[in-house]
This record gives structure tokens, sequence and C-alpha cells, in this order.
């Protein structure tokens, strides 16, 4: 499986313990363990207490028409 | 190519939404022409992110220490990052950052020449990094303050913060060399001569020889070339006066602001085979034909990326 067939994943990230997690990225990745390495390779622009990643096919839309708002970035 | 009185009904309806205030969130309200103009900067931005780190990778053999080495892979491995977020914005466009990257013809990679010089010493990359970087910087904070596309500016934030990081990096070890010894602080105005030039050029041409481009019909960017120049100028010229070493610009009382030297010649061409300039006044024309021909790395570095082959060197 190429990258770019890869399931996408949203990153999530939290800069202070009582900050919010805040969405800051996606990445595509061939399993779960992988999107974790990857995105704490490729975030670690700030010393985050936290970070998790979800699939972004298990996100639903509360507000808004885009669907594809949430994932690419 | 074409001026903002050509807009079409459904152009200049957007951009009547976006000069109201609007964010465009939703692909679905883009017309051809706004779509054409963001994918553009786009690919030029993400192509751009990784001829920084193949030229990077060239100041490896030249670092001191194991710090000076844990920099350079790390500001390598942000520029895979700062690929990555515009990467992952392509998609949506429909155009893959791994061809771009990887399947790209290397004649045909969007650069600034100066990424495709060799870094002759661990100075030179730091006085780069606390010149070019405060240039590239201008540009990205430019687009993630006023982009009209949402995505672009949110992907932008982490570039933004990591750039501010990298030139605030080489700005610390310039000055630090800048005092160390005397050999040093001869090595660094040595970089400073030849890296200033490339940033004083960065954003190409004046304003008065560039029509009204929909970059900035369409809100992707508010800064013009020159407003971008001037801030880096600005910027550049103090942060020159704080450590010491020389710039070609004075202190202008008048205007309260640097201005280059009489005698400066802009815009100028590189010398490929000599790693120098000539200080000759060239011609803007000749200048951004020089940017697609590129330096002497083109297409050896392109192409060494596109077979994965970083090379003893590197360990």
């Amino acid at each position: 499986m190429s990258i770019e067939e890869s399931p996408m994943y949203e990153v999530f990230a939290r800069e202070k313990l009582d900050g919010p997690l805040s969405h800051i990225g996606c990445i595509r990745a061939a399993n779960r363990e992988l999107a974790a390495a990857h995105a704490g390779m490729t975030y670690s622009e700030k010393p985050w207490v936290e970070m998790c990643v979800a699939p972004t096919d298990s996100f639903l839309r509360c507000i808004g028409d885009d669907k594809d708002v949430i994932g690419h970035v | 190519m074409p001026q903002a009185s050509d807009l079409s009904a459904e152009d200049q309806a957007l951009v009547a939404r976006i000069q109201s205030g609007e964010l465009i969130e939703d692909m679905a309200d883009f017309t051809p022409r706004y779509r054409a103009v963001l994918q553009k900067t786009l690919e030029i931005a993400a192509q751009g992110e990784v001829t920084v780190l193949t030229w990077a990778y060239t100041a490896y053999a030249t670092a001191p220490d194991l710090g000076a080495k844990i920099a350079i892979s790390s500001s390598i491995q942000d520029e895979v990052g700062h690929a990555h977020q515009q990467g992952m914005l392509l998609e949506r466009f429909g155009v893959s950052m791994q061809e771009k990257a990887f399947n790209e013809d290397p004649m045909r990679y969007i650069s600034f020449p100066i990424m495709e010089f060799p870094v002759r010493s661990y100075i030179e990359f730091v006085v780069a990094q606390a010149l070019l970087d405060r240039a590239g910087r201008y540009t990205t904070y430019d687009i993630e303050l006023h982009c009209s596309f949402a995505p672009y500016r949110r992907a932008l934030k982490k570039i933004n913060f990591e750039e501010a990081f990298h030139f605030r990096h080489g700005a610390y070890w310039t000055e630090y060399y800048w005092n160390y010894s005397e050999e040093t602080r001869q090595a660094v105005q040595d970089a400073v001569d030849w890296i200033f030039p490339w940033g004083y050029q960065w954003y190409g041409r004046p304003d008065h020889l560039k029509s009204m481009t929909d970059q900035m019909t369409f809100s992707i960017r508010a800064w013009s070339n020159d407003t971008m120049r001037d801030k880096w100028l600005q910027s550049a010229c103090k942060f020159a006066d704080r450590v010491g070493f020389d710039t070609p610009t004075q202190f202008n009382e008048d205007q309260d602001r640097y201005v280059l030297n009489k005698d400066y010649p802009v815009p100028m061409v590189a010398n490929t085979e000599t790693h120098a300039w000539d200080w000759q006044t060239s011609t803007w024309d000749d200048m951004i034909n020089s940017w697609k021909t590129g330096g002497p790395m083109r297409p050896s570095a392109y192409e060494r990326l596109q077979r994965e082959e970083w090379g003893e060197a590197l360990w």
C-alpha cells in the first residue's frame, strides 16, 4: 500500500495540562502504531504534554458542511 | 497574466466575499481561477521545502560538533514536516506530494538557486538561517495572517513557529561566531557577503515591474514583493547592527529606515562556477531565468533524494 492509499489519522495535542486538546494536523499511516509514531515525529514543534491520533473516518461532523475540513490539515 | 479587471462574475463574487472579511473553508466555493492560484502557490511552497532539506544535508560534513549535527538534522526534520503540511493540503487539489518530491524531473524542481549551492561551512549555514529563514518566514507568515483560504492559514502555524526557531538559532550562533575569534568573525562576514544578496533578491521582481497577481487579487497574500523585501531588510539590518557585521546598507535618518547603498548592484546573478557574486548589475529577467536553471547541485541533489541515498557522511 502506498502512503497515499493509507488511512488518514487526525492528530491532537495539548500544550499545557490545563489547556485544550487541539487539532494540530493529520497524517497518513499504514496502521495505528505507525500513525502514532509518524505524528510524534512530524509534529515535534512544541514540548506537548499529550498527543494522540484517531482515524479520520471515525469523526462525525456536528456543525459545518465540508466533510473534508477535518483531515488535510 | 490575467488582470484583476478580467475577473468573471463568479470571481468577482468570490473576491467580494473575501474583501468583506470572509474566510473560505469549503472547496465547493472555489472558482477555477481561485483554485489555480492556490494550487500553484502550494506547489511552489511545498517543493521549496524539499529543496531546503537537500541543501541543509550538505552542511553535515561541516558541523563542528554533535550539537551542530543535531541542529542540522532538526532543521531537516522540520522542513520535511513543512512539506508534509502543504502536501496534505495539496491532496485536496488532487496533487500528490509523493509525486512532486520523488518523481518530479529534477530539472523542473522549483527552487531558489542558493539551495543548490553546497554549504561550505557551518558558519555559512547559521548565517543562512539567520538571514534566509528570516526571509522565508515573511513569505509564509503573510499567508498565515492574510490568506483567504482558512486551511492554508492553519497549515502554516506549525511552519512559521519552526521558521522563527530556525532564524533565532541562526542568529544566536552567528553572534557566537562573530565574537569567538578573529578567524570566525571573518568567516561570518564572508558568509554574510555571500548570503545577504540572496535575501534581498528572495522576493523576486520589484512591484513596479509586476502586474497585479491573482495572489493579491484573491488575498492569498497581502504583502507585495516590495513590502516583504523591506520588512526583511529592516529586520536583517537591525540584527546586523546589533551583532556588528557589515551589510551593503546605511541608515537613512530622513526616512528613519535602512536603505541599500547607492552603488549596490540590484539585481545580481550568482556565478555558479566560482560560487560567488560578480557584483555586476544584471536584469530582473536574467535573475529570474537563473532561478530556472538553478545552481551547481541541480540535478544531483534531487536525484540523490529520489534514490533515497544519503551517503556515508550522514553518519
